[in-house]
């Protein structure tokens, strides 16, 4: 070996080890596999019931693989370990590929480009794993085909369609680099003129690439992007089309400049290529696109949300306080969990209002039409409530949008546990018992339905039928905040329900509603007033000039007093222009309802469908 | 890619024949006096003659498990399993069931428990000598609250397990099919509402030709609730304003119909017609249903209310009654209305009535209020005796909501959709009609995995038993629903006479991510 190749192949080692290195520290670290996992929660079971659908269309195989690499993505580690399994084989095989594109085999470090391109996708949280599944897949085939090019051509042809053919049924749309690849193998095979060899490379590719319309149910009136052309690079839904198209054009592009290179005997490119400054600026190439990977393609904003959520699902409340407290900038979903973590850690009454309140009622309790993508969330925040038929229903809108995930079985295990319906609570169970690596959440389900008594025993259940209604209300589909007033009235043990009541009071800035309800926290274990709520409460006694600090037993702090005094000497010092005060309240007291009350504009919700409104009357 | 799952079912198998492999049946046993569970159950029930094995699950806790199945005539199979999901071999099965048509089979189940074969008591099978209609068509979708995603229209074989999508709209986006109908069981006069996708319309199939329908006039919206004319010419149709509305307790789900009329369209003139008293102001019509011979037809109706801001404990109120109105087929032209059965009379609101292909008894629902049965637990089969005007609750209906049901063409056999498995998911039942009207205990649709029903998270509507099988490919079906470039608008009939200031329904089931 030349001291020349010597030093390339080492320089292209230790570039992979940095650029490696960096990957996997990037998607380890910073895009983290949980998150992607989070946000796209593919269903996987181990039957061969759930597997048949998948091998009834084309790429589904690859969908099938890719849902069962992606479970264990709740595992961040061993995700960023499959993610570099995925780009490693992608430069592997593209590696080969255009070495076997070049008949002089170079040591191309282009190589590189297609998995840093695929990195760049993989950074993002909506990126179907399943086309990335299919890319390894469509080099093998590739290789497979330049490898068999001289062989004898008869035998080559059947190769060549059964290829095509099998690369579609497994991986769908990264097959059209098969095709294209195909093209350039027929090009290159021996002993044929350049005409034969052009027609027959493009009648290759041409069939090739019609051949989904045979599969096609309805040719030419059907939009492509259906399950025919499934992850083909204009199909994926994702929002970087460019990235897919630019990754399966340079491989194609790649392969066939190699191979004319190779063609071109006295490439001076090629000998320079093999010295070692080359070399170096190459790696330094390299390094600094992996640099530009690691510092570009993290969406922020998107981790920061699905951290919210990965948190909230793991009750880790104060992981949500925390990622709220580094970026305020939240959206509405991530507003909802931020109250049902200032709830569960007993601070909604003292803290709602140290924390953006952008959305009003919005962030408390999103409307439907924006917790139909975050139906299990949904679910999980009315099982909170003991509103157990509105857990169930929006388990079941999961269901439809996102199928039977481990999560949604679980709660729909634990409601149908406390509504005492045997047959639902053993078919989620039996469905835990198939997935992958939540066998275990089964398990006390299992041993209790055996014995319909411990059912009944069971802690969980009896906690949450003490809090469960027991009379009939229509909920309130258009303003669910309705709902927290008929679950208190039925049961004035459901503290979440009382807790957001005042919230939602508190937020509609409906004070007077707000102290009709204050006497009803006798009902719960509270040793003071808390903060807001005396916030509120001062302000009603300035407005309604009630002298008397004293609500459901408890006085009003000391504290409170002063700081209100304070407030509205500072409103008195630019007197009482609200616009002049903004910046020094905001500086002082940007953390208090007198705050939200006078300068947020967040008001009540009305129901716009109220004339055909079923819940009409669903407190009566 | 299939490795996984093989590997496992391999494994299983290996494991199941080295703990089997050489030892005896049942030879000595204890008897238990308690008749096993089993899912689907199938104990006492009657079955048709040329139905697929009833493959069922046991679940008694066991080593080893063996089930006989034995006819009079002293034929018998035998399956010993290590599991409780119990496989009836299709080629015995059937030459069983052959041998004992119009006689009876005993099921013998035992169980092997801490050495010890335990034996318990024997069932029954009634075979009857009427076959069912070889296929069934039903609309597979999961849980149905206010979105929905994926939906098939499935057809599937009853004398095997072959199913085939008709519709499935994994192959073709956002597309819902809803309502589908045949004329008196036949695969080849069929219709189909589509809507969202490539567009709302209707396709109807005539031997095989289908077309893309636009039902929609200035009269109505898209048509509901088909029902097919015996001869296939006219198709009668409810056009409803439905609002899904939830439950805190009980069954989340409920609907009430806000606005409803019948039309009727005429399929050789492209025509859709009504009447003022099917499609009074002050009424509510919906449910409509041909007689047998197509001379009548049924439907249910209730006053309008006057206002619909009104509390729950009105809506409860709101009942239909059975009506029925005279139709000459000849001359397209509807007499009187008359209440057949009022729900004063019964106490209960009545709908989707279904005269049986022999016109003797009409089936319907009744359930506390509304007309909208699939959500309402209280929901039952009644079966009414067109001669005589009696009417009583069908054996087969359970405690839990039945309805959508139709008739196999020899009046033999009706499907259902029943919740009683889990109150939840709705599932095809079949049950035995006698010469009298009386139902025998119903068996749910048989699924080569025995464990099925236990980890099924589909509901199954609008089971239809067709004669065949219908003759169009999903491919076709899915060419006519895109292709609206030769849609057909319908036309209206001028006698029609539009209200001013028509409101557009509000659609209540959405898709959802796609």
């Amino acid at each position: 070996m030349s001291d020349n190749k010597r030093i390339h192949r080492i320089g292209f080692r230790l570039t992979a080890v940095i650029f490696y290195g960096l990957l996997f520290y990037h998607f380890g670290a910073r895009i983290n596999p949980a998150l992607i996992f989070r946000n796209q929660e593919p269903v996987f079971f181990t039957t061969l019931e759930f597997f048949r659908p998948f091998a009834g269309y084309a790429g589904g195989p690859a969908e099938y693989v890719a849902a069962f690499l992606s479970q264990f993505f709740i595992f961040r580690w061993i995700g960023a370990l499959i993610l570099i399994a995925l780009t490693g084989g992608v430069q592997l095989f593209s590696f080969h590929l255009f070495r076997n594109a070049a008949e002089n085999k170079p040591i191309p470090f282009a190589s590189f480009l297609p998995p840093a391109l695929l990195a760049v996708m993989l950074s993002h949280y909506d990126f179907p794993l399943a086309s990335a599944v299919g890319l390894p897949v469509s080099l093998c085939f590739s290789i497979l085909l330049l490898r068999m090019k001289n062989g004898r051509f008869c035998l080559f042809l059947p190769v060549l369609a059964g290829t095509i053919i099998l690369s579609y049924y497994l991986i769908a749309g990264p097959y059209w680099i098969v095709v294209a690849i195909s093209g350039l193998a027929v090009w290159s095979a021996r002993d044929k003129s350049i005409l034969q060899k052009g027609i027959l490379s493009g009648v290759v590719i041409l069939v090739g690439l019609g051949f989904p319309w045979l599969l096609n149910p309805a040719p030419g009136v059907m939009p492509l992007d259906t399950s025919c052309f499934k992850w083909i690079p204009l199909s994926v839904p994702f929002a970087w089309h460019v990235l897919p198209l630019l990754l399966f054009g340079f491989i194609i592009l790649w392969s066939v400049i190699q191979f004319l290179m190779s063609k071109w005997k006295s490439s001076r490119l090629i000998t320079i290529g093999e010295k070692w400054p080359s070399v170096i600026v190459r790696a330094l190439a390299v390094t600094g696109l992996v640099i530009l990977i690691l510092t570009t393609t993290v969406d922020e904003m998107t981790r920061s949300r699905l951290s919210i959520r990965l948190h909230a699902r793991q009750k880790n409340w104060d992981g949500v306080l925390e990622e709220i407290r580094k970026r305020p900038d939240v959206d509405a979903i991530s507003s909802f969990h931020m109250h049902r973590a200032l709830y569960h850690t007993g601070r909604l009454g003292d803290d709602m209002f140290r924390y953006p309140q952008n959305f009003g009622i919005d962030g408390l309790i999103p409307l439907k039409e924006d917790l139909l993508f975050h139906a299990v969330e949904a679910a999980e925040f009315w099982f909170e409530m003991a509103h157990f038929n509105e857990a169930e229903h929006w388990a079941h809108e999961a269901i439809t949008q996102q199928g039977a995930t481990p999560w949604i079985l679980l709660r729909l295990a634990e409601i149908n546990a406390i509504k005492a319906n045997r047959p639902m609570l053993n078919s989620c169970t039996k469905l835990l018992d198939q997935t992958l690596l939540q066998r275990k959440w089964a398990d006390p389900y299992e041993a209790q339905l055996g014995d319909p008594a411990s059912l009944e025993d069971q802690p969980a259940v009896r906690r949450a039928r003490v809090r469960w209604i027991k009379s009939d209300f229509l909920i309130h589909l258009n303003l669910p905040e309705m709902d927290f007033v008929s679950l208190y009235k039925r049961n004035p043990k459901n503290h979440m329900a009382y807790e957001y009541l005042m919230a939602y009071y508190l937020l509609a800035r409906q004070i007077g509603w707000f102290v009709d309800e204050i006497e009803e926290m006798r009902n719960f274990p509270y040793s003071r007033l808390p903060i807001h709520w005396e916030e509120a409460l001062l302000v009603y006694m300035m407005e309604t000039k009630n002298t008397d600090p004293i609500f459901a037993g408890f006085p009003i702090s000391p504290e409170s007093i002063q700081r209100f005094n304070e407030y509205q000497q500072i409103l008195a010092r630019y007197g009482g222009n609200r616009q002049s005060a903004h910046t020094e309240l905001r500086r002082k007291y940007g953390g208090t309802y007198w705050y939200y009350l006078m300068y947020s504009e967040s008001n009540i919700r009305t129901d716009a469908d109220d004339s055909v409104d079923g819940s009409t009357g669903a407190t009566q | 890619m299939k490795l996984f799952p093989v590997l496992i079912r391999f494994i299983e198998c290996i494991a199941f024949l080295a703990l089997s492999c050489g030892r005896p049946s049942a030879v000595q046993w204890t008897e238990t006096q308690t008749l096993p569970r089993i899912l689907p159950d199938i104990t006492d029930g009657t079955i048709p003659p040329n139905i697929t094995p009833l493959n069922f699950k046991i679940l008694e806790s066991g080593d080893s498990y063996e089930v006989r199945i034995s006819g009079n005539d002293g034929a018998s199979i035998r399956i010993r399993t290590g599991s409780q999901g119990i496989r009836i071999p299709e080629k015995k099965w059937k030459a069983l069931l052959k041998r004992n048509s119009g006689d009876t089979l005993q099921i013998e189940i035992f169980v092997k428990s801490e050495g010890r074969w335990n034996r318990f008591q024997p069932f029954s099978l009634i075979v009857a000598k009427e076959p069912i209609d070889t296929h069934l068509v039903y609309r597979q979708i999961g849980p149905v609250y206010m979105y929905w995603n994926k939906i098939k229209l499935v057809e599937r074989n009853l004398t095997n397990f072959v199913a085939r999508d008709l519709m499935n709209n994994r192959d073709h986006g956002t597309m819902c099919m809803n309502c589908h109908a045949f004329a008196a069981g036949n695969p080849e006069r069929m219709m189909v509402h589509i809507r969202r996708g490539p567009g709302t319309g209707m396709l109807l199939s005539d031997s095989g030709k289908l077309s893309n329908i636009d039902t929609k006039t200035d009269f109505n919206p898209p048509a509901a609730m088909p029902a097919f004319h015996p001869d296939g010419s006219r198709i009668a149709f409810s056009v409803n304003q439905f609002k899904q509305f939830f439950h805190a307790l009980g069954e989340n789900r409920d609907v009430v119909d806000l606005a409803s009329d019948i039309i009727l369209y005429d399929i050789p003139s492209n025509t859709i017609t009504t009447t003022p008293d099917l499609a009074a102001p002050d009424w509510l019509e919906t449910w409509p249903a041909w007689s047998a011979d197509g001379k009548t037809l049924y439907f249910c109706r209730s006053p309008q209310p006057e206002k619909w801001n009104m509390p729950y404990s009105e809506i409860m109120k709101i009942r239909y009654d059975l009506a029925a109105v005279d139709f000459d087929p000849a001359t397209g032209k509807f007499g009187t209305v008359r209440t057949v059965l009022s729900a004063e009379e019964t106490g209960k609101s009545i709908s989707e009535p279904r005269v049986s292909p022999d016109g003797k008894f009409l089936l319907f629902c009744m359930a506390d209020y509304g007309n909208f049965f699939t959500f309402r637990e209280s929901s039952d089969l009644y079966m009414r005796d067109l001669k005589s005007g009696e009417f009583r609750r069908a054996e087969c209906s359970s405690d839990r909501a039945e309805t959508w049901h139709s008739w196999s063409s020899n009046s033999r056999w009706i499907v259902f959709s029943s919740k009683r498995y889990d109150g939840v998911m709705t599932r095809p039942c079949f049950a035995y009609v006698d010469k009298e009207g009386r139902t025998r205990k119903p068996f749910a649709l048989p699924h080569e995995d025995p464990e099925y029903y236990e980890v099924d998270m589909f509901n199954y509507h609008l089971p239809e038993l067709i004669t065949g099988p219908v003759p169009n490919s999903e491919s076709d079906f899915i060419k006519a629903a895109y292709d609206l470039e030769h849609q057909i608008p319908v036309h209206l009939d001028p006698a029609v006479q539009v209200p001013e200031n028509q409101a557009k329904p509000p659609e209540m089931w959405l898709p959802g991510k796609q």
